[in-house]
């Protein structure tokens, strides 16, 4: 069993994972905060 | 002979070649700068503290495998029955370093759980160790305006540098020191494991990090960037928080500085360099967004490849440049921060307000709230709170009056 290979596509399998896993964990954040300001803004609009 | 041992030691178990070696070395270093960079979003980004002397911290996890792990190793096989060469002059510490490594690789062949147990320890002495200095860095500087904090913690890099040249027990001094292999055991090339494992712990600290930013201390860091004085006025202990944040921060940066010991099997200080461990860090950093850890990452993809394409093509660029290509790399380094600067000084992916997990802000925002300030203390029960205490003597004093 060629080890280098598979540990090869493991470190490539990590490499990719790590940052759609940041850039999915920081889209969720901010589109929760856009939420939140928009429901900010609503609730603002309805008061005037 | 020890020469040709030495030039052994350096290139054993590399297998990887090619286009795949380059990748190897991309992530391997991604991984480390990862490490460092977020450390350093951490502390300036969301603390406001400038750590320009990030390097310090690096060196000292490098300094844990040279002048620690190593010892151990060679102690611990030596107590097994393996003959080794005299290393406990400075001499024979340096001199011997290259056939003594040379017995103890053979010996840690067999013995992945040695070779494991001695990585977990060297990153836990290298944590704590990194705490340490933070700590002792704090002393005289934490009450520091930003730039005589900078400008001290520039002096400590260029010291730390200076100690691992000068003391040979350390480090070896000018000439290095070779370190066991200890992913002998493994039969293949190690800086595949070492790549591995330094990613994960750059994805590990990402969520350490993340977690301690959406926390109330998160909260406490920002409002201590934005204005310490107000932080200060409500009773908070600024100095202190600071203290903290750097011991931390500098505990997690020595991490990456005992990994890429190992990934060399070689730790010389000029590996260490402040340029490289500071700077470039803090190019990554500012091109990223500070305050914000996805911009950190970004930064740091953006800048550790383009490094590494430039160093493997260093005789094609020669071709095409007008200078040497030695100083490419730093022109680019000024140039990019300049440019960054001027043109975004935001970073490609701006700091954005800090989050709360598992709130729904909207319902936060959207339901009404209603407090019936009659009922509050009935709710919190009779004997929270000093009032609670006058309730239940009371209530003690009525019960005793029915009787």
């Amino acid at each position: 069993m060629n080890w280098d290979t598979i540990l090869f596509w493991v470190m490539i399998a990590i490499w990719v994972i790590m940052p759609t896993f940041i850039v999915y964990q920081e889209i969720q954040e901010r589109r929760a905060l856009a939420e939140s300001e928009t429901a900010t803004d609503e609730l603002e609009a309805a008061d005037e | 002979m020890i020469q040709e041992i030495a030039l052994g030691l350096l290139t054993s178990s590399i297998a990887v070649e090619g286009s795949s070696r380059l990748i190897v070395d991309i992530a391997m270093y991604f991984g480390l700068f990862v490490i460092v960079a977020m450390a350093l979003n951490f502390q300036y980004g969301n603390a406001g503290i400038p750590n320009m002397g990030c390097a310090v911290q690096v060196i000292i996890g490098g300094f844990t495998v040279s002048a620690i792990t190593t010892r151990l190793i060679f102690t611990l096989v030596g107590n097994a029955g393996v003959e080794l060469l005299p290393w406990t002059s400075d001499y024979d510490w340096v001199y011997n370093s290259p056939p003594n490594v040379n017995i103890v690789n053979s010996w840690l062949s067999g013995k992945p759980l040695f070779g494991i147990s001695m990585l977990l320890f060297t990153l836990a002495i290298s944590l704590i160790l990194g705490a340490v200095i933070g700590w002792l860095i704090a002393l005289p500087a934490i009450r520091l305006r930003a730039t005589y904090l900078m400008i001290v913690l520039i002096t400590m890099a260029d010291a730390s540098q200076i100690f691992g040249r000068n003391i040979p027990w350390i480090s070896g001094g000018t000439l290095g020191l070779f370190i066991p292999d200890i992913f002998k055991w493994y039969p293949g090339d190690r800086t595949l494991v070492m790549a591995i494992i330094t990613l994960l712990i750059g994805l590990i600290s990402f969520f350490i990090f993340r977690i301690m930013l959406n926390s109330p201390y998160g909260r406490l860091m920002r409002a201590i960037r934005e204005n310490e004085v107000t932080v200060g006025s409500v009773g908070k202990n600024v100095t202190g928080i600071r203290r903290n944040i750097l011991m931390f921060a500098s505990g997690i940066t020595a991490i990456s500085g005992a990994l890429l010991g190992f990934y060399f099997s070689y730790v010389v200080e000029a590996n260490y360099q402040r340029a490289l461990w500071t700077y470039w860090p803090w190019l990554m950093l500012i091109l990223g967004g500070p305050g914000n850890n996805a911009g950190t990452f970004l930064g740091c993809a953006l800048v550790v490849a383009m490094r590494r394409v430039i160093i493997m093509n260093k005789w094609f660029l020669q071709k095409v440049l007008f200078f040497p290509v030695a100083y490419f790399e730093q022109i680019l380094l000024g140039g990019l921060l300049l440019a960054v600067i001027i043109f975004r000084p935001n970073g490609l992916i701006p700091e954005k307000l800090l989050y709360i997990p598992g709130i729904n802000y909207r319902k936060l925002v959207d339901e009404e709230v209603v407090v019936d300030w009659r009922s509050a203390p009935k709710a919190r029960g009779a004997s929270s709170g000093i009032s609670g205490i006058f309730r239940t003597l009371g209530g003690k004093k009525e019960e005793a009056e029915e009787e």
